[in-house]
């Protein structure tokens, strides 16, 4: 798989007289993780929703590989090749570990809406294809015991994994992780780290929102930091926690 | 043997073409429904489709296997053109735009004279309709249903109906999607309607009201719309209850709103997950997922 560099470009969004995201640039470099972290209300995930087309932006641009995807629809931004997960985990409950990553696989089914209805062999294949393919990210993942289980039954954990496994199944050159690690306790966050490292060693961009600088500083290549909606310092992780326009973002002032 | 099902078919041969007709129309509706269309355009699509069809083979010499393609591709089309704006719209709204075109064609139809009739209607239309027609559209129409939700189509407009945001972001076009479902379920409410007109002598603008629309969708949320065979029962239902409550049609309103009401709160699932067992399965699967989980955890 081949990652994709993303670049914005003074991107802002307001919500009714609340900005957002007021005005944020960054890169993203192909076949690194980005880290992007900030405190609550700082726009990361508005920043991540823009990306993916879920709010278009009042202004600036954001560039896949140069180009402007920025006017595109949601679907069509993913069919270019950018995957995400959500930080409130957007699963189908009712449904099968295979069957929630077999939806990642969607735009790559080659039959179509005749195939189906007559059950030619091209479904067959497709299907079966669409299939092998959804059972290796669960192994990626590390998830292949759980594949029938309902996702509802599942751990938190475990959800993420299911998940990031959807969101590969798209064959993604650029993905957004929305604080994957929320809620994981020490191991989990530690083989989380590793399979993030394993996506990245794949080929695959990513862009990682966290809030746990611990974690970021881990896997991350690069950190951008966004505070009240523009980005207040970027660097390799060991800069960016000395930078004190971080520390106190993040702590606070001391001796206010 | 022969003997006692031609007897049946002549007692009986007009609540089962009902059945039947209304089997194809449930699953008309199913198809809008699937994608979290609660439309109440039925009844302006089946004017449509028999209005139509009616006016190619009468007046026009039209085959009547052909009049009531038509039909149905009228139907089909007026839904995509309305669609694209409609579509937009959310839950009510949705449901307030379709009632809305139900009333224009209804309105249309009670005013173009030289072709609908006008109030009176219609009359002495040919019965070219045949229970044979009918039972073979109804198995075409269960076959359908099935095929998509098996495909990765079925799972699309699940995951849809269920996280239409999330949908996106997988690459589904949504709006596509339930722009072809909003279509095909015209399309085959439109035939409904075709075939209906051909069954009955007689069509006129109160057959295809806000009533109709209702009714054709209640027998999918009736029998429950996530089982394969849950229109065709709530169709069938819907259709045989007045047949046993003859002797008082308020009776039989009264009743049926009464029996939506308690559907819709104690069965979300509909008759159907009654008789599959479904929400016990449901219930029984993911405490079996837990303890899979929480075992795997424990060994690890």
């Amino acid at each position: 798989m081949n990652g994709a560099t993303l670049e914005l470009q003074r991107v802002a969004k307001h919500f009714q007289g609340v900005i957002a995201v007021d005005s944020v640039s960054l890169v993203a470099r192909k076949g690194q993780v980005t880290g992007l972290i900030g405190p609550n209300g700082s726009g990361k995930t508005t920043t991540m929703n823009i990306i993916t087309g879920l709010y278009p932006a009042d202004d600036g641009v954001v560039l896949l590989d140069g180009v402007d995807i920025s006017k595109f629809q949601p679907n069509r931004i993913a069919a270019f090749g950018v995957a995400r997960t959500f930080q409130n985990i957007r699963l189908l409950p009712d449904g099968s570990v295979l069957e929630n990553v077999l939806l990642g696989a969607h735009r790559h089914q080659s039959a179509n809406l005749l195939d189906v209805l007559a059950r030619l062999p091209r479904l067959a294949k497709s299907e079966s294809e669409a299939r092998a393919r959804c059972e290796q990210l669960l192994s990626t993942v590390g998830i292949s015991h759980l594949r029938d289980v309902m996702v509802g039954g599942l751990s938190y954990g475990d959800r993420r994994r299911v998940e990031i496994a959807r969101a590969l199944a798209t064959q993604p050159r650029l993905l957004l992780l929305d604080e994957p690690a929320a809620g994981m306790n020490f191991a989990e966050k530690a083989s989380l780290a590793t399979l993030i490292s394993d996506i990245r060693d794949l080929g695959i961009t990513v862009m990682l929102i966290e809030h746990d600088i611990e974690f970021v500083s881990r896997v991350a290549n690069h950190i951008v930091v966004l505070n009240f909606g523009r980005e207040i310092a970027e660097g390799t992780p060991a800069v960016i926690r000395q930078m004190p326009s971080v520390i106190e973002a993040y702590l606070g002032l001391e001796d206010a | 043997m022969i003997g006692f099902f031609t007897e049946i078919l002549s007692s009986y041969g007009n609540v089962i073409d009902l059945c039947l007709l209304n089997i194809l129309l449930a699953y008309g509706v199913w198809l809008a429904l699937s994608g979290n269309m609660f439309t109440l355009g039925t009844g302006g699509f089946m004017a449509l489709g028999a209005y139509g069809s009616v006016f190619l083979t009468t007046q026009l010499g039209v085959p009547f296997g052909v009049a009531v393609l038509v039909g149905g591709l009228l139907a089909g089309v007026a839904a995509l053109v309305i669609g694209i704006p409609v579509l937009r719209l959310r839950g009510d709204y949705f449901m307030l735009a379709t009632f809305a075109f139900t009333e224009v064609i209804r309105v249309i139809a009670l005013n173009w004279e030289s072709v609908t009739g006008g109030a009176i209607g219609i009359v002495g239309i040919p019965r070219y309709t045949e229970t044979w027609q009918l039972a073979l559209l109804a198995v075409v129409a269960v076959y359908s249903a099935y095929a998509l939700r098996s495909s990765y189509f079925g799972r699309s407009i699940a995951a849809i109906r269920q996280d239409d945001v999330m949908s996106q972001t997988m690459g589904i076009n949504v709006l596509a999607h339930r722009l072809t479902l909003f279509g095909a379920s015209a399309f085959v409410c439109g035939i409904a309607g075709a075939l209906a007109a051909h069954l009955n002598f007689f069509i006129g603008p109160t057959d295809f009201g806000l009533l109709r629309s209702v009714d054709a969708l209640s027998y999918p949320i009736l029998g429950g719309f996530n089982a394969l065979f849950g229109p065709m029962v709530g169709a069938i239902f819907t259709t045989l209850l007045p047949e046993f409550l003859r002797f008082s049609s308020q009776w039989r309103e009264i009743l049926m709103g009464l029996l939506v009401i308690l559907v819709v709160l104690y069965l979300p699932g509909g008759a159907m997950s009654l008789l599959q067992g479904n929400r016990l399965a449901r219930i029984f699967k993911r405490q079996s997922a837990e303890q899979r989980s929480f075992k795997q955890r424990a060994e690890s």
